[in-house]
């Protein structure tokens, strides 16, 4: 079944490389160049994801997402926006997005981050004990991690980096996504830290097997997940 | 409040009191003094009048009854009231005394003597008495000695002077008074300009110095003050203005750039474009890095931000750090030692963590032969000190002026990879909370002190 997403951007270039992507990836988008227009669009209801420029003609971004939520339309909202601190960003989180993204940004993260949010959208989250991908398990209660039939030891703070990867599996993640899920802090952590953890957890469940499960995407992140 | 007695010395307002009382001091003393002279003086004139008088006359009784008729006269003031203080004495051309109250011509007198004060013995009294006298020969021989006792008037004196010492101790604690308000009238009006000054100092660029229209030179100094604060918030609002607006405005080329070289490499196979646009999808991200870090840098400064403070447990933000920072320390062959650390303190989580990881960053890629970085916390009463330390080379005191710059950098060619943006923006995060930043010697090394402020 095709997904739903609803872009409301008013700069062409901006929303022309939204709708290329997301339609190359599958996803049926609708578009609007204003606020109103998207608020409009947005009230049915309808809409897997949207996709909201924070400033905006005629009715700024903020403004269409406290309306939809004041109408009760839980569909999830990531807010663009080219004020990108983190102060900003918590702004928007308050306001009721369930997600913020700084322009400008690489499309392989707006991609994950909606992805996510689509997927979320459908499935309640279960009260999961247990993650698996391929011929790796993670047991969330024992801590315990196995690949195959060895058991992998891994420190507190990989364990909980894996969690997080394959709680996002097949999905792109960036090294920003990391430190927030893993850290909860917001804020680019600079030259290749993130990186370096990453390198580690490889290091113990990938190393020595045929089928590596944690892929670089350049210029964007990871990739958890079999070959594609 | 505790005072430092050579800091009291060295205060404006100590030396300010001490002068002010210094001259009113020197002021009525001298008034005084010369008061009491004046007196003394003119006393002195009085009586030298008066005896002057009191030997024409008797010259006059001489010139028409000789010899005899003055010794009369002689006698007769002596025995009058008025003739209570008076020294009288006539002897003969021999030399043998015809008439007076002296027993004899006293030998430091000579026989003309216009004035001269003398202690002497007057006949019938019982102790030396200091006179006033004047001495001359009269027709025929004799001499006349004539005076007057001025004893009484340096008994007045001595009276007058202990007034004047009384009035001058009494002008003691006055002069301390008028000092002490005097100086007071002056700081209170430089209170009010330097209140407004460190208003500003501490981000409310709106202050201005309350000015009551007088024109004087308080008032001028006011305005003057006033006339740079409104310039200096001019240039910051144009500064903040640009800055945000350039950041603001170079995202979207940025945006568009990485958009089509996004699209641009997904559309060709060949081994050398992709590699080429790479490289310049990583100096977009750099630059992209760059601009954020500038934002965030104007926002800090502008006290953005401080409404997102929030408790936190220093033993957890100081973990977490440890754990993100520690495997790529130990990529560089250096030790992250966390110093244990107790206790809650409010800040901004998400910028304080940044900047710590920011001085640690920068100790991991720029200090040189560095094995250990340690990050201790030490929390005040009102706040909170921490501390990033390497034992690496560490920067010469000269050059931490320019590490500290926006886009400064110690190294000349600009290789190492970086904006110089790191420490400003470490420094700015600790203006938001109030605080400083410092670099100093760990001998060896680099320590680098971010000192926040517990919010009011």
């Amino acid at each position: 079944m095709s997904r739903k997403i609803l872009v409301v951007e008013d700069d062409p270039t901006t929303a022309e490389f939204i709708t290329k992507g997301l339609t190359e990836a599958g996803y049926n988008v609708d578009r609007a160049d204003n606020g109103r227009d998207g608020f409009f669009l947005a009230s049915d209801g309808s809409y897997d994801v949207v996709v909201l420029d924070r400033m905006l003609p005629a009715l700024d971004g903020l403004a269409v997402l406290a309306a939809l939520r004041a109408a009760s339309i839980e569909t999830p909202v990531i807010i663009l926006s080219a004020l990108g601190t983190a102060d900003d960003r918590v702004t928007g989180l308050t306001g009721g997005a369930d997600d913020y993204l700084v322009k400008p940004f690489v499309f392989a993260e707006l991609l994950a981050r909606l992805q996510r949010l689509a997927r979320r959208g459908n499935t309640p989250a279960a009260v999961e004990t247990r993650l698996s991908c391929g011929d790796l398990e993670l047991d969330l209660l024992a801590r315990r991690v196995k690949r195959g039939t060895m058991t992998v030891a891994l420190q507190p703070l990989e364990f909980r980096l894996l969690e997080f990867l394959m709680r996002h599996q097949d999905q792109v993640v960036t090294r920003t996504m990391v430190l927030e899920g893993v850290w909860d802090y917001h804020f680019d952590p600079g030259t290749n830290i993130i990186d370096v953890h990453i390198s580690r957890l490889r290091r113990k469940i990938d190393a020595g097997f045929d089928k590596p499960l944690l892929h670089t995407i350049r210029g964007a992140g990871y990739r958890f997940g079999p070959e594609a | 409040m505790k005072t430092n007695p050579v800091r009291l010395f060295a205060s404006a307002t100590a030396r300010l009191i001490g002068l002010i009382f210094i001259l009113q001091i020197a002021m009525t003393g001298g008034v005084l003094l010369l008061a009491r002279n004046a007196l003394v003086q003119q006393s002195a004139r009085d009586r030298q009048a008066l005896v002057a008088e009191v030997t024409d006359d008797l010259r006059a009784w001489h010139s028409r009854g000789g010899d005899a008729g003055l010794a009369g006269e002689i006698r007769e003031r002596l025995a009058s009231l008025r003739g209570e203080n008076l020294v009288l004495l006539l002897i003969g051309a021999d030399g043998h005394i015809i008439a007076g109250n002296l027993g004899a011509w006293p030998p430091v007198v000579p026989q003309n003597t216009r004035w001269q004060t003398i202690d002497l013995y007057r006949t019938g009294a019982d102790r030396p008495q200091r006179l006033g006298v004047t001495a001359g020969v009269l027709p025929g021989g004799s001499h006349l000695l004539s005076g007057h006792v001025i004893e009484t008037d340096v008994r007045y004196a001595q009276v007058s002077q202990r007034v004047l010492i009384a009035a001058f101790l009494f002008s003691i604690p006055l002069a301390l008074l008028v000092a002490a308000a005097i100086t007071r009238a002056i700081n209170q009006r430089v209170a009010g300009i330097a209140s407004t000054a460190s208003a500003v100092a501490d981000g409310d660029l709106g202050r201005r110095v309350p000015l009551d229209g007088s024109g004087d030179s308080f008032d001028r100094l006011g305005d003057g003050v006033n006339a740079m604060l409104a310039r200096i918030q001019t240039l910051v609002e144009e500064l903040r203005i640009v800055t945000g607006s350039l950041a603001h405005d170079l995202r979207g080329p940025i945006f568009r750039l990485t958009a089509t070289l996004e699209e641009a490499r997904a559309a060709t196979d060949d081994p050398v474009a992709t590699a080429a646009m790479e490289r310049v999808s990583a100096e977009a991200a750099a630059l992209q890095t760059m601009l954020a870090t500038a934002m965030q840098i104007a926002q800090a400064e502008a006290g953005i931000g401080r409404d997102r403070f929030v408790d936190v447990d220093l033993t957890q933000m100081l973990g977490d750090i440890a754990d993100l920072y520690s495997p790529a320390a130990e990529d560089h062959g250096i030790a992250l030692r966390v110093e244990p650390v107790a206790g809650h303190f409010r800040l901004h989580r998400d910028l304080v963590a940044q900047a710590i990881g920011n001085i640690i960053d920068n100790a991991m890629r720029h200090a040189v032969g560095a094995t250990l970085i340690s990050v201790s916390a030490v929390q005040a009463e009102a706040s909170l000190t921490i501390t990033v330390a390497d034992n690496g080379v560490g920067i010469a005191p000269d050059d931490r002026a320019t590490a500290l710059r926006r886009f400064g950098r110690l190294d000349p060619s600009r290789h190492t990879p970086g904006a110089g943006l790191g420490l400003s923006l470490v420094e700015a995060v600790a203006h938001l909370h109030d605080g400083v930043l410092a670099l100093g010697d760990n001998a060896p090394g680099l320590r680098v002190a971010m000192t926040l402020k517990a919010p009011a």
